[in-house]
């Protein structure tokens, strides 16, 4: 009986399994929506990122009032289009929005910050 | 280094381009204000048309009789000053910077025509370069500064050419481009590169001076 | 060089005329060029020399006005003589380059700045020298005393009239329509320059007076670097001509007159608006106008056959804004015209403007090493007959004609025009008429 009661223990920690791998911890950026690139393809460490900020800070999602109620994970380009619509940032500038802005934000108060400079995003292989 | 970026590419930036467009700005209200009292020869002929086709001429390729005489640096002279403000102007990545800063951005070309124009730029450098250094009448006429000028000049373009491939130490190569564009921009008023400015004046002037008083054209 | 005491050099009056010289086109010019040699090719001593570069316009105003203001007028007399010879003995201010330079800068009017500024140290060629005194003492180049002109005007007057009945050469005629004026070589050495130009005038019916004073429209002043003496020059002319109630000033087949009566006079003379107060017309001008309204008829028995090839003077073509006029003349009196190449507004000067040929003999080599370029335009020509409203031009054609034996004759409009022009019934004299009955 004693296993009985690790079990659902068990089969309850393999059920998450998937769930804590379907996020890879690099990821590449790139959007099929934007069809060729014109620069490299980023390269976004996600679990580093996670680890230092809240989720909804780029998983977001805002009302009319612009509340963030809070995203549930779907990729930018859900939202964000190549063209932009009225009120919602293009594609590209959500992008350089969330990474570049708030590197240069960090960067701008001393804190420890990611890069600014094309390049260094864009890395050529 | 991300301070020293930040440095360049904020307050230094800003101060770049207030010279540049402050000196250039001043260098002309000075020359108006000179020209009043002792150029009236300038004000007592000016004629828009004659002044108009003066500069048109000498801005279109082989428009001029000097330029058709020597069409080989005539191409090389064009292109550099075409691609010279071509692409810091279109670029991509500066306009994306610029919609950033300031909500507003000029149409941009593909990094690939860029990187072409780039290059073709660069060929035209080395041509002028070339040229200042093996002809005889423009070899006594150059002084260390002329070639201090063109490879200032050419210097943001490699380093901007460089940092693009991503060829050598990135960041280092990003600065000197920042940097290199701005002491540019910070000398142009004060050397012979203010003729982004003075030409149209200069230009009109004997343009209406032959031209209106003489009926000759000067291309 | 004019033999002056070696007196030292004053810098404090180089300073003076080089600070009321920067003004907004000279600082930019000097400023901006951007040392790209373009220029070096449209100039004739450049091209005559072998290519020498120092030969180059931008090089002549950087070793001269350039090193000036870089060294702010703190010059030796060994430097102004640098100058000298290099504005008087390489340039003859003929003002192509500046339409070949990109900025348009003109590099004329600088050299004539450095020209005032070696004037102002008495460093001055010899024969520019000497007719300064001339102007200052009897108004002309050649120091005539009025009553030699006059007594010339009524000599050429009586000589004349015995070839055409009624011509006279009218003095201080009030109210005239035109006032000639004429280069101080005709009444001196060539009288027969001022007979057929009365010819001409009194064929074609003109309403005309020479004035007794002002009446030399040239002004090697203005070549000397003698802003001053240069405007009171222009001044005499003006003034006579606004005492006379004249229409226009009319310029006898002479460059640098007109170029100074119309176009530097009034500023030499202190016009603000740089205009002169009476209009200023050219022989050029005045003959083409003769011809197209049929005042003057040639006879096309007369028209000349020989290969026949027109040089455009600096300051009447490029500077004067009179290469159309000058040919259409020619058609009226030539068959085989042929163009020189380059041609009109591009035209290359002859080698003896800008004061070259009063500046005699210490400049006679270099003008005819510099005129290699118009001799090898005329000769690719063939011509024979080389027309040239202009003394300076006709002096100097002629002088390279023998020197590279070139087998032409220069010739004036005056001179083709008086030869072949229809003399109308009226004007025949009455000797001539019997000589025809016979």
């Amino acid at each position: 009986m004693k296993y009985a009661k690790i079990l659902p223990v068990i089969l309850l920690l393999v059920a998450f399994v998937p769930l804590a791998f379907s996020q890879d911890s690099l990821i590449v950026m790139q959007a099929k929506e934007f069809g060729k690139l014109e620069r490299a393809a980023v390269t976004f460490n996600h679990e580093k990122h996670s680890a230092n900020m809240e989720c909804l800070q780029c998983h977001h999602d805002y009302d009319a009032y612009l509340n963030n109620r809070g995203g549930e994970g779907q990729p930018c380009a859900t939202c964000h289009t190549v063209a932009g619509k009225p009120g919602v940032p293009a594609l590209r500038e959500a992008f350089h929005n969330q990474c570049k802005t708030c590197h240069a934000a960090l960067s701008a108060r001393g804190k420890q910050s990611g890069p600014l400079t094309c390049g260094e995003c864009h890395i050529q292989k | 280094m991300n301070n020293l970026y930040t440095f360049l590419s904020g307050p230094a930036l800003w101060a770049a381009f207030i010279i540049f467009i402050g000196g250039l700005g001043l260098r002309v209200a000075f020359l108006f204000g000179l020209s009043l009292e002792r150029d009236r020869v300038f004000y007592n002929h000016a004629d828009a048309g004659w002044g108009f086709r003066s500069i048109l001429h000498w801005l279109i390729p082989l428009g001029s009789v000097s330029l058709r005489e020597q069409p080989f640096f005539a191409v090389a002279f064009y292109v550099f000053h075409v691609c010279l403000l071509a692409v810091p102007l279109f670029l991509l990545a500066h306009n994306i910077l610029w919609r950033e800063a300031f909500g507003i951005s000029l149409p941009s070309m593909a990094d690939s025509v860029s990187d072409i124009l780039t290059i073709v730029f660069i060929i035209a450098a080395l041509v002028l370069l070339l040229r200042r250094f093996m002809r005889p009448e423009v070899r006594i006429l150059t002084s260390a500064w002329d070639y201090v000028l063109l490879l200032l000049s050419a210097l943001p373009f490699v380093t901007g050419f460089l940092a693009y491939h991503q060829v050598g130490p990135y960041r280092v190569m990003m600065i000197a481009h920042i940097l290199s564009a701005e002491v540019l921009l910070v000398v142009i008023p004060f050397s012979k590169l203010a003729h982004m400015v003075l030409f149209f004046f200069s230009r009109a002037f004997i343009g209406f001076e032959m031209g209106q008083r003489r009926g000759a054209r000067t291309w | 060089m004019s033999e002056m005491p070696e007196k030292p050099i004053n810098t404090k009056v180089i300073r003076e005329l080089l600070d009321s010289n920067n003004g907004a086109r000279i600082r930019s010019w000097l400023s901006i060029c951007a040392h790209c040699g373009l220029c070096a090719e449209s100039c004739f001593f450049y091209l005559a020399k072998n290519k020498d570069p120092k030969l180059s316009p931008a090089y002549k105003v950087k070793a001269t006005l350039g090193e000036l203001y870089r060294r702010k007028g703190n010059v030796d007399r060994a430097f102004l003589e640098k100058c000298y010879n290099i504005i008087w003995g390489e340039c003859t201010t003929c003002k192509r380059c500046s339409l070949y330079c990109p900025f348009g800068i003109d590099i004329a009017t600088m050299i004539a700045t450095v020209r005032g500024i070696c004037h102002s140290q008495g460093i001055v060629p010899e024969g520019l020298a000497r007719t300064s005194e001339n102007y200052k003492n009897t108004g002309n180049q050649m120091g005539m005393s009025v009553e030699d002109f006059i007594d010339t005007c009524s000599w050429m007057a009586e000589e004349t009239a015995e070839e055409i009945a009624g011509l006279d050469i009218p003095v201080d005629k009030p109210g005239a329509r035109i006032m000639y004026t004429v280069n101080a070589r005709e009444p001196m050495y060539y009288p027969q320059d001022m007979a057929m130009a009365a010819k001409i005038f009194t064929v074609a019916e003109e309403s005309w007076t020479i004035p007794s004073t002002g009446w030399d429209c040239t002004n090697l002043a203005m070549f000397a670097g003698n802003r001053a003496l240069a405007g009171q020059i222009v001044k005499n002319m003006y003034e006579k001509a606004l005492e006379l109630g004249v229409q226009y000033i009319a310029i006898t087949e002479c460059g640098h007159a007109y170029r100074s009566a119309l176009f530097e006079g009034p500023y030499l003379a202190g016009y603000r608006d740089g205009k002169p107060p009476v209009p200023v017309i050219h022989s050029v001008r005045l003959f083409y106008e003769y011809l197209r309204d049929g005042r003057i008829k040639i006879d096309p028995e007369k028209m000349i056959t020989e290969p026949v090839t027109y040089q455009d003077p600096c300051n009447v073509s490029r500077n004067g804004g009179l290469w159309a006029e000058g040919r259409e003349i020619v058609k009226y009196l030539a068959k085989d015209f042929r163009d020189m190449t380059p041609k009109s507004v591009y035209n290359h000067c002859c080698g003896g403007g800008g004061g070259f040929i009063p500046m005699g003999a210490e400049f006679k080599k270099r003008r005819m090493e510099s005129g290699k370029i118009k001799a090898e335009q005329i000769r690719a020509t063939g011509a024979k007959i080389v027309i040239a409203p202009c003394h300076n031009c006709f002096d100097q054609i002629r002088d390279l004609g023998k020197e590279y034996d070139l087998g032409i004759k220069v010739v004036s409009f005056k001179e083709l025009i008086t030869e072949m022009m229809i003399i109308p019934e009226k004007f025949q004299p009455v000797e001539a008429k019997d000589e025809d009955d016979e």
